[in-house]
Order: structure tokens, then C-alpha cells, then sequence
């Protein structure tokens, strides 16, 4: 299955395809790929082999048509992207390479890039006016010399350079434009974090009388040897010992190397180990616990199981580049010597979810689901006559690192954020603006390795020889990730499986409506304006706290429309029910409106074909007209009840969704107070996600009949709650005044624990109110 | 809750002793060959492999003074590696009290150090099978007492006993809990009088005895004689001597100094299991506590409350303790620091400094409340509404704090 590397007419890989053309419009990115090919001109000559064509229906063809044609280059205006000036196009005539022909002669050449100017052709210079007759020269030709201009955008001043070159290597390690290989003396050496290793190892046919070196490595990243490594005989002698002496599997192990404290985790494959290893100074114990559940979670999605990610010496090198990434994004992280921000896998396993209001989410709600029911114009079968190659199981949207919208159970849904995480790709979408990211590849989805079917249930089964895609595309900001099965009701695609230009067209197509809808520009007010519903601790130090009114000011906050009380009530779980009948009450009204124009018409008809958003002008009123009203809603909350708001952050976590609501704040404002306890906050949450987390093992494990040699301890087992308060002494002159504190609470909300709330808030908050709060919570969020 | 116990030569990796839990298989030697194995293939790279956790269990390796290396494999509590880290320091403490320091660091024939260690397995057993214990001093590293009104007047019959015995250290001791002792006494390192309490409670009773201990910060190759004597049954009087006066000279002086004080002994007996006099006014919510003095090293525990008679109680004695102590496990080690050595790393991350904390559970509630020197940590039954706890345990604390008997 692996490593069948498509040699037809494109230079990309089917299975990881992965295109960056433009990542950043504004961003040197472009910048690092020219210093090491390109130094010397921002020119290059390229010779193409021409396909020869003796069709003369050619001829009639218009220029852009031509030249789609002949080199397989989709030409374009400059200037014309941003603005229809005509005047202004008629001035520039320089022939921009708009984007490649996913089939055609140009895609195979890695210098040609989409953004770049064809400047010319047999070295006659190129524009405009005389592509076309060029172009037609070209039909009888065989050969052909180009020269293209780089698009050396973005090369500004030298004080950047550092901070743009360092972004650009994230850009390249992410999209492996640097030859998709991590050096190989880089890996040897380079500036790795000491004790820092993942390591794959196996005593197959490794016997003592033939070990020569390292045998026993089958991978192992970075290739730097250190006392961890040589000691890696311990690792599986333990993991034996210990399940003779326990009859348990090793999970972790903690050791002191030069003075660190160094843990290592492992993940047993049989008799064959995958182990990481890393200082303590830069992950605790359970949150690296945490990391290799993530990638074993990956990794299996992915190549379909550890084992054979690892022996098959195809991977290698996209391992490397994977790990390289990872250590760059996860261990090293240049700016801080901390530890790595618990919060970066504490919550791992979950999306982030954006608080948007209905009227938004409905909007990019149902521009999923349109795609998604793949009905329109030429999507549908009966317009090519044939069937399709891939249905669409679901799809979710992603804006900067969170979830907007979600049409996925919980399982893809995370297989999907571990991917976009863990490939630094929502890193990406956060700090650049996409020009354009395909990512297609085959994958073994968990929900399918966990739960296979012994025998043929009564009802819907899913299809057992049915392949499962990945289709994520991204624009700007947003990012669209699309789960394809085929096998079921589509064609059985065999062997390699290309990825579907129609697919990706409309896929993109989803997510520039969204711009164009203001979708997301509401997602990023929401996200610059600083979150009202939490209480800076300021205004704490002043000293007296009064008292809190809370029937007039509950009074007052109650939700102002009946529609939103009603989905807000019904919290995630009746989501998509709620929505539906949300959708179906708009729907009603738009259709009332237009009844007079186009009686009959429904709005999911298409007159046009190909064209999937008719209705924008009714939808982009919708909005406008709810913007107002959005933006008062969000100003005025808050959570807590009474006069004063003592809430500092909240964090709520719904397991049975994956999903994650935080009052998370860009840490911009330098304001010391309010990192520290926003640093506790995090710490303490960690720790008593970690008591819920065990609580909910050992749960697991009384139920199963296996024996615990060692006993267990369940004594924590119905845990509910638990609440730490921190003291701090807020002036170092004022020894007299009273020291702030303020609580860090958590809290299973229901039986099965699937659900968590922390909360952080100023000790002056009497219970009752923060009863109600955990109470009323929940249901107030726009979910 | 532990479960086996090894103690190899560091050297050699030759066994020197095994224990494990009541009704726990032995292990094979070569499972423990090899659990020694690892440490010392790791040490030979110059690492050194402090713990190992596992789905249901944990494993800690400690290396003292190059000469023992100590292996523990326990239940995986959840919580930080101190406090099993803390149970191999006090297995080893056991040894040099017992054998003397210089016999344990320097083994010169492994053959007969084997034997001379079995005096010390009641003492080590103690550790082991830490779930029937009732005493958490071994645990919070600070002895363990018991109040009563009585003690003022019993201090005078203790100190007048310790100046004839010619000795500044005197104990009397009550269940194995301190009821007075000697000024002195309570200068005693905390490893020092925990282990004391625990090693006479952890022999048999007799009427008297002397044996030769090394205190482990005091004099550890010097030993000194601990007499003891049964005044009545379950109250001991302890004596840290010289080589002089001799047992049976003392034991003649028993009756004389401590005949009058039969009443009061009998009166002081009367709390125990729950530690207070009964005139302490609790919460009836509370089903059972610890408070710590770190500065003084005592601690004063109780599980039985005085409501307890009534048989409707959700949680046993049993129950109880064990809950108290992995609370006392999670919350040191994660937010409070104590004199559980290696205890402070975790909650000195913190920006800020941790000063109460509690839980909610189906079954009961706890909270643990710093107050320096004191730590107190409180279980409480589901009744109590959670905001009251922080008060209610403020309160206590005061109570019991405040009264002169406790003496904390």
C-alpha cells in the first residue's frame, strides 16, 4: 500500500498531496525557498517538453483556454484578484501564472509556481497582447523555453528577516518544500533538545550473538546518540519485568540523566516498543503521557497501525519530517525556556470550539451541508452519467485554532484536530494567511480500528471493503476538512486514488463564500474583542468588594430572544437538532419572501448549474441585520451572577463531543497579575483534569475482570468536584492589605463524566452564586 | 498501598531480603534479578532510573549510600513519587536503627548481614502492609499523639521517671501514640520519632525490654538502649538510656513512680481510638481528620468521631483512614508541600501559593487547609454543604489547636 508513488503526469504524490502555492500573501514565504536554489536572479529558465496535438479544434480556442492547453498553465491579470479595475488591468499586460492544470504539462516542473510571472517564451518576451499569437506558435512545437519571474513579494526590510526566516522554515517543514527530507546532518547533529528521542524498537531477528550496534533501532529520531539512547536496553527488559512481576503494561518511566530528570513513555506493539523520551524541564510526565496517546492516535490514522509506520523504510523520510516539525512546534520552542504550555495537550483529544452566535453558525452550518449533500448542479451523478468516486461522510470548519462548525462524530472529529494540530497546520492558519492548502490522503480512520463488525447486522452497516479519504483545503484563515468513504455507494476505487479537482474546486468555493459572506470576518471580531464574560483581577486590588445584587441583575441578563433560549437551553448535545429546526425556521422565512419572485423555487434548487450559493443576497441581509444585535449579546454577558463579575477564566470540556469552550485571551496585554493566575489557573486545571481522567481509568478498569496484583486504589473513583485556592500578595510595599485570592474550581457536570467545567474565580464569590453559575453556565453559551 | 518489597546489594545485585503484602505470591528471583537488573544497566550509562508506572501500578528504585538498593512495587496512586520515595527512606532509616549505620553502609559478608536484617522485618512489615496500620506518622513524617486532659498531669509523673532513669529522653506512650514526653524527646529528628513509636508498637508486648537503637540523625553508629515498660496494657513508658541504670534496676523503680498515676492512665485511655477527649465539641459532619505541626513534628489524627456509635455510617474506620491518606497523598505532592521529602517540587511551580483546596465525592467530601505551622486535612460526610467546609474546618482547627491538651 505504501510508498506507490504515482509516476503519471504530475510530480505530487497522491497519498500526500500536498500543495502550498501560496501560503502566505504577505509573508516572505516565498523569501527561504529562493535563498537556497535561487540566490543569484530572481529569474529562472525552464524547457518543457510539449505534448504534441494535431487537434486544429485547438484553434479556436480563446487564450486562456490555449495556454491551459498547451503548457498547462492557467494565465491571469495582476492586479486583477484585488480589484476589476479595467483601466488598470489594460496597464499591467504581464501574464501572471494564475494556477496548473492538475493534468497539465507545467505541473511537472517544480519551479513553476502559481503566483509567478511568465515573462517569456522562447525568448521573446511575453505579455497580453501577444500571448495568444505566441501560443499558436507553440502548437506545432515540441520544445519550449520559458523564463519566469519568482514572485519575490514580501522581500522588505532586513530587520524582519530573522523573524519571517523563522516562520518560512515552520512553512517549509510543514509542507516539506525543503525536498520533503530533513537533512540528513541535521539529524545527525543540529540543535536538537538534549534527551529529546522517539525511538521505534524490536528484537525481531535481533538476536545477543549477532548485535553489532543498533540493531534494535528500527527508526529513531533525531540520529543523535546520548546516554538515553545508549540505555535503551532497559526499555524493553522493563517492559517484560514488569509485566512478568504486575502482570501490567509499562507505561512510563522516570530516570536522571546529567542531573535532568528525563521521562519516557511508551506505547507496547506486541513485543516491540515505541518509546519518546524528554526532559522534564520541558513536558510533566502525564502531559507527555498525553503526546504519545496523540500520536499513536495519529500515527495509526494515518499508515493504518504503528507497526507498519515504523518498518517500512518508505517512511522514513516523512517521519523525519514529521518529528521535525513536532520538536520544532512542541519541544524547542525558541521564544521560552518553560516548559511546554500545559495547556498545549492538556486538552488534547478536543477541538476548541468558537462561541459564535446562531445566526453565524447557522450560515456556515449550512454552507456545509450543502456541500456535503454533493446534490448541486455537476456534482450530481446524473450529470456526468457515472458515479461518483467518493461520498462525503461529514465535514467540519476550522477558523484560526477553532472549531466553527462540526458535521462529524466525535472520533473523526479528533482523528481531524490531531492531524491539523500535530501537522502545525491550525498553527499555521493562525499566524499566516493560506493562499491555497490541499491535503488528500488515504486514512484508517479510529472509529473503524476500534468497533469492526463480526457479522452482517440487521439495518446500515458500513460497507466493509470501503476505503476511507481526507480531503482538508484550506483559504486565509479557514480551514474545510472533508471525510470521503468510497467502497459504499460509490465506484470501488482501486490501488491509487487520485483526489478529486471537482471536490477541491468546491470545497474551496465553501470557503471563499464564507469570505464573502463575512462569516469569517464575525469569527475574528469575536476573537479580537476581549471576552466580556470574565473579570480582569484589578480591579480586586482596590480593595472592598460590594455586595451582589443578584435577582435585579439575573433579571436583566435573561437571554432577549425566545430562539436563543431555546438552543442555548438545549446546550451541545441537541445541537444539531436544534439547529435543524433553527435552519427550518429561516428557511420558512425565506421562502415567504421570495414566494412572489419565485414561487416553487426552494432555495436548495439550482437554476444554474455549478453554482452552489444562489441565495447569498438573502443570507448576507440576515446578516447584517444580526450583526448589531450579535455584537450587544456578546458585550453584555457573562456567566457569573451578581453585581460584580468575580469570574477570572473558564474552561468547560465536553467529552462526548470533543469539543472545548475557553475564555482564553491573547496574551498581548502585559499584565503580570493576570498571567500569573491565568498560569495557576492552567496548572490547576491540568491537575484536576488529571484526578477526573484517573478517576474515570480506574472506573474502566474495576469493570473489566482483569486482576490488579497490586490492588487498586478507587478511593476517587466518584470524584465530583475539586477546588484549589491560590493566595497572593498583590503589593510587596503594602504588607497590611488583604492578599488575593481566588479559586480554581472544577467540576464533572454529568453521570457518565463526560463533561468538565473549571472555573477560576475571586474568593469574595458567595456559593450560591457559584452554584447557580455552574448551573446556568452552560446553557448561556452559544454553542 | 504496597506490595512487595526488595533490598538488593547495590554492588553485587545479590538479594538481601524480600517482603511482600499478606497473600501476595512470592515473585520469582529472576522477575527481582531483573527489576534490579535495569537499575544497575542504567546506572553503568551513568543514568540513574528513579520510578517506573505501569496501567495499574508503580514502581520506585533508590540506591542508599551505595551499599542497598531498595525496590518497591505498589498500587499506582496517582500521586506524586515522594511518598513512595518516602517509605524506602524509612525502610532503610528501620535498618540503620536497628543494625547501626556503619553495618548497613559497609557490608563486608552479605551471608550474615542477611540474618542480622531479620530483626528488622516487624518494623519493615509495618511499612508493607501500611492499609492495617493506624497511625499516620509514617506517612506524614510527624509523629503521631494523643490528647487528653490527663497529660498535664502525667508530663510531671513522666519527667520525675525520666530524672531517675538518669535519662532526658522519656515517652509514654498510649497505642503507640504519644501521649507527654521529655522536652527532650521532642528534639528528636521526625524520622527519629516516628520510627520509635512505630518499632515498639511493632513488637510484641511485654512487660519490659531494652534494646540497643541507633537514632539515624542522633547517633547512628553509637547505639543507645531503649527500655520499655508496660504500665497497663496499651500504655508503654519509653526510655532512650546510657549504659547505666539497668533494666532490672529500673524496672524496680516502675511501680514506685508510676502507681499513683494509675487512675489518670486509665482516664487517658479512655480516648483512645479517637485521639481527643470527648469533650472536644466537633462537627458532627466530620468523620475524621489530620492535623500537622510541621514545626514540631506531631500530628494528631482521628477517624473515629464521637457520632460514630450510631451504625448508620456510610464509611467504616477502615474506609476512612484509607481515604485520609490518599487524600493526604494527592493534595502533598500536587499543592501542599510537607516534610514528605521531594513533596515541595510540584507545588512551588505554582505562581501562586495553594492554601486550601477540597474535593466532592458521591460518598463523602475533603478539604485541606494550610495554616503554618499547622496542616490540617478534614473528611467530611456528603451532608455538609461545600461552602461550609472552608469554615467549618477553620473552626476546627482552632479547636483543636487552641486546646492545651493537644498540645500541637
Amino acid at each position: 500500500m505504501k510508498g506507490d508513488v504515482r509516476t503519471t503526469n504530475t510530480s505530487v504524490k497522491h497519498k500526500d498531496f500536498l500543495e502550498y502555492s501560496k501560503i502566505a500573501e504577505t509573508m516572505a514565504t516565498k523569501k527561504c525557498e529562493c535563498e537556497s536554489k535561487r540566490n543569484s536572479s530572481h529569474y529562472i529558465e525552464v524547457v518543457m517538453k510539449l505534448r504534441h496535438r494535431k487537434d486544429e479544434a485547438l484553434r479556436d480556442l480563446t487564450t486562456v483556454e490555449l495556454c491551459e492547453k498547451v503548457l498547462g498553465i492557467i494565465p491571469g491579470h495582476y492586479g486583477s484578484s484585488q480589484s476589476s479595475n479595467q483601466s488598470h488591468r489594460r496597464k499591467d499586460r504581464r501574464v501572471k501564472i494564475r494556477g496548473l492544470c492538475t493534468n497539465g504539462v507545467a505541473a511537472k516542473y517544480p519551479d513553476i509556481r502559481v503566483g509567478d510571472c511568465l515573462s517569456s517564451i522562447n525568448d521573446q518576451e511575453v505579455n497580453w497582447d501577444n500571448l495568444s499569437s505566441i501560443l499558436h506558435v507553440l502548437l506545432v512545437q515540441r520544445q519550449v523555453k520559458l523564463v519566469i519571474k519568482k514572485n519575490m513579494k514580501g522581500k522588505t526590510s532586513g530587520s524582519v528577516l530573522l523573524k519571517k526566516k523563522t516562520q518560512s522554515s515552520l512553512v517549509q517543514l510543514v509542507s516539506g518544500s525543503n525536498g520533503n527530507n530533513v537533512a540528513l546532518d541535521s539529524l545527525l547533529q543540529g540543535d536538537w533538545e538534549p534527551f529529546y528521542g522517539a525511538l521505534y524498537l524490536s528484537l525481531d531477528g535481533v538476536n545477543s550473538e549477532n548485535m553489532q550496534a543498533k540493531e534494535d533501532i528500527v527508526y529513531q529520531f533525531p540520529r543523535v546518540d546520548n546516554q538515553v539512547i545508549a540505555s535503551r536496553g532497559m526499555f524493553i527488559t522493563l517492559a517484560g519485568t514488569i509485566h512478568d512481576a504486575t502482570e501490567s503494561t509499562v507505561q512510563s518511566t522516570t530516570m536522571i540523566v546529567d542531573n535532568n530528570p528525563v521521562h519516557v513513555v511508551y506505547h507496547c506493539e506486541g513485543q516491540n516498543l515505541f518509546v519518546i523520551c524528554a526532559p522534564e524541564n520541558r513536558f510533566s510526565r502525564t502531559t507527555l503521557v498525553t503526546l504519545v496517546k496523540d500520536l499513536v492516535r495519529l500515527l495509526q490514522v494515518t499508515h493504518g497501525s504503528i507497526h507498519d509506520t515504523f518498518t517500512s523504510s518508505s517512511n522514513h523520510n516523512q517521519l523525519d519530517c514529521f518529528f521535525a516539525l513536532l520538536h520544532q512546534n512542541q519541544v524547542s520552542q525558541s521564544t521560552n525556556n518553560g516548559p511546554v504550555h500545559e495547556d498545549n495537550l492538556n486538552l488534547s483529544q478536543s477541538a476548541k470550539i468558537l462561541p459564535l452566535t446562531n445566526e453565524i453558525k447557522c450560515c456556515a452550518d449550512r454552507l456545509l451541508t450543502d456541500f456535503e449533500a454533493a446534490d448541486f448542479g455537476d456534482m450530481s451523478d446524473s450529470y456526468y452519467g457515472c458515479r461518483r468516486s467518493y461520498s462525503i461522510l461529514g465535514s467540519c470548519l476550522f477558523y484560526k485554532n477553532y472549531l466553527v462548525s462540526n458535521h462529524l462524530t466525535r472520533e473523526d472529529l479528533i482523528d481531524f484536530s490531531t492531524y491539523l494540530k500535530y501537522h502545525s497546520l491550525l498553527n499555521l492558519s493562525t499566524d499566516h494567511s493560506f493562499g491555497q492548502l490541499v491535503v488528500w490522503r488515504e486514512i484508517h480512520p479510529t472509529r473503524q480500528c476500534q468497533a469492526v463488525p463480526e457479522e452482517q447486522q440487521f439495518g446500515y452497516s458500513e460497507p466493509l471493503i470501503a476505503r476511507w479519504f481526507w480531503l482538508i483545503v484550506g483559504y486565509k484563515n479557514l480551514i474545510m476538512c472533508v471525510a470521503l468513504e468510497t467502497g459504499g455507494c460509490t465506484k470501488i476505487v482501486e490501488g491509487v486514488s487520485p483526489p478529486d479537482p471537482f471536490l477541491i474546486d468546491q470545497a474551496r468555493a465553501v470557503l471563499m463564500q464564507l469570505y464573502t459572506q463575512n462569516i469569517a470576518s464575525h469569527c475574528n471580531n469575536i476573537l479580537t474583542s476581549t471576552p466580556s464574560f470574565v473579570n480582569s483581577p484589578e480591579q480586586y486590588i482596590q480593595g472592598q468588594t460590594q455586595g451582589h445584587d443578584l435577582i435585579s441583575r439575573s433579571l436583566k441578563k435573561l437571554p432577549h430572544k425566545d430562539s436563543n433560549l431555546f438552543s442555548l437551553a438545549n446546550g451541545v448535545n441537541d445541537n444539531p437538532g436544534s439547529l435543524r429546526r433553527l435552519m427550518q425556521r429561516r428557511k420558512d422565512s425565506v421562502e415567504s419572501d421570495n414566494s412572489s419572485e419565485s414561487s416553487g423555487e426552494s432555495m436548495f434548487k439550482f437554476s444554474k448549474k455549478g453554482r452552489l450559493f444562489p441565495e447569498t443576497a438573502d443570507l448576507l441581509h440576515n446578516i447584517h441585520e444580526s450583526k448589531e444585535e450579535m455584537m450587544s449579546l456578546n458585550s453584555n454577558r457573562k456567566l457569573s451572577i451578581g453585581l460584580e463579575n468575580s469570574l477570572f477564566h473558564f474552561q468547560y470540556y465536553d467529552n462526548l463531543e470533543g469539543v472545548v469552550i475557553s475564555s482564553e485571551t491573547d496574551s498581548s496585554t502585559v499584565n503580570t497579575l493576570h498571567d500569573e493566575i491565568y498560569n495557576c489557573f492552567k496548572k490547576s486545571c491540568h491537575k484536576i483534569k488529571q484526578l477526573f481522567d484517573n478517576a474515570r481509568k480506574i472506573k474502566e478498569q474495576s469493570k473489566t475482570l482483569k486482576h490488579h496484583v497490586c490492588g487498586i486504589d478507587d478511593n476517587f473513583t466518584a470524584v465530583r468536584e475539586e477546588g484549589v485556592m491560590f493566595t497572593c500578595s498583590i503589593s510587596q510595599q503594602d504588607k497590611k492589605a488583604p492578599p488575593l485570592c481566588y479559586w480554581v474550581v472544577g467540576r464533572c457536570l454529568s453521570r457518565s463524566m463526560k463533561r468538565e467545567i473549571f472555573v477560576c474565580f475571586h474568593d469574595s464569590t458567595p456559593q450560591t452564586v457559584i452554584e447557580l453559575a455552574f448551573k446556568l453556565a452552560m446553557g448561556y453559551l452559544p454553542l | 498501598m504496597v506490595a512487595y518489597i526488595f533490598c538488593l546489594t547495590t554492588s553485587g545485585g545479590v538479594p538481601v531480603f524480600a517482603r511482600s503484602k499478606n497473600g501476595l505470591k512470592q515473585l520469582p528471583f529472576p522477575v527481582i534479578g531483573s527489576l534490579n537488573g535495569v537499575h544497575m544497566f542504567a546506572r553503568s550509562h551513568d543514568v540513574e532510573l528513579l520510578s517506573t508506572v505501569t496501567d495499574d501500578s508503580k514502581i520506585l528504585w533508590k540506591s542508599f549510600h551505595d551499599s542497598l538498593t531498595l525496590i518497591v512495587v505498589s498500587e499506582d496512586d496517582n500521586a506524586d513519587d515522594c511518598h513512595l520515595g518516602n517509605v524506602l527512606s524509612h525502610v532503610f532509616d528501620s535498618m540503620v536503627m536497628l543494625l547501626g549505620f556503619d553495618d548497613v553502609t559497609n557490608i563486608k559478608n552479605v551471608e550474615r548481614f542477611k540474618k542480622d536484617v531479620r530483626v528488622c522485618f516487624p518494623l519493615i512489615d509495618k511499612f508493607v502492609e501500611d492499609q492495617s496500620l493506624l497511625t499516620f506518622g509514617d506517612l506524614v513524617n510527624a509523629v503521631d499523639v494523643i490528647a487528653a486532659a490527663e497529660n498535664a498531669v502525667l508530663q510531671n509523673f513522666l519527667d520525675a521517671f525520666a530524672e531517675c532513669a538518669d535519662s532526658p529522653y522519656g515517652c509514654l506512650l498510649i497505642h503507640g501514640k504519644i501521649a507527654v514526653a521529655t522536652r527532650k524527646w521532642w528534639n528528636l529528628t521526625s524520622r527519629e520519632l516516628v520510627l520509635i513509636s512505630l518499632l515498639v508498637s511493632s513488637l510484641t508486648s511485654c512487660s519490659s525490654r531494652d534494646i540497643p537503637v541507633f537514632l539515624p540523625d542522633g547517633s547512628p553508629s553509637v547505639p543507645h538502649r531503649l527500655m520499655t515498660f508496660q504500665l497497663t496494657k496499651f500504655i508503654d513508658v519509653c526510655v532512650l538510656c546510657g549504659p547505666k541504670p539497668s533494666l532490672n534496676e529500673l524496672e524496680e523503680e516502675v511501680g514506685r513512680f508510676w502507681r499513683t498515676s494509675y487512675e489518670s492512665l486509665r482516664a487517658a485511655l479512655q480516648n483512645h481510638p479517637c485521639n481527643i477527649p470527648s469533650s472536644f465539641n466537633l462537627d458532627s459532619n466530620i468523620l475524621g481528620f489530620i492535623v500537622v505541626n510541621i514545626e514540631t513534628n506531631r500530628c494528631l489524627c482521628s477517624v473515629y468521631s464521637s457520632s460514630t456509635t450510631n451504625g448508620d455510617e456510610s464509611l467504616d474506620c477502615h474506609e476512612r483512614r484509607h481515604i485520609l491518606r490518599s487524600y493526604y497523598k494527592h493534595v502533598v505532592g500536587n499543592y501542599f508541600a510537607s516534610k514528605v521529602e521531594g513533596s515541595e517540587k510540584i507545588p512551588s511551580s505554582f505562581t501562586h501559593s495553594a492554601m486550601d483546596t477540597y474535593m466532592t465525592t458521591d460518598t463523602y467530601k475533603c478539604y485541606a487547609m494550610l495554616s503554618p505551622p499547622h496542616q490540617i486535612y478534614i473528611l467530611y460526610s456528603t451532608d455538609i454543604p461545600t461552602f461550609a467546609m472552608r469554615s467549618i474546618t477553620e473552626k476546627t482547627l482552632m479547636i483543636l489547636t487552641k486546646d492545651k491538651s493537644t498540645q500541637l
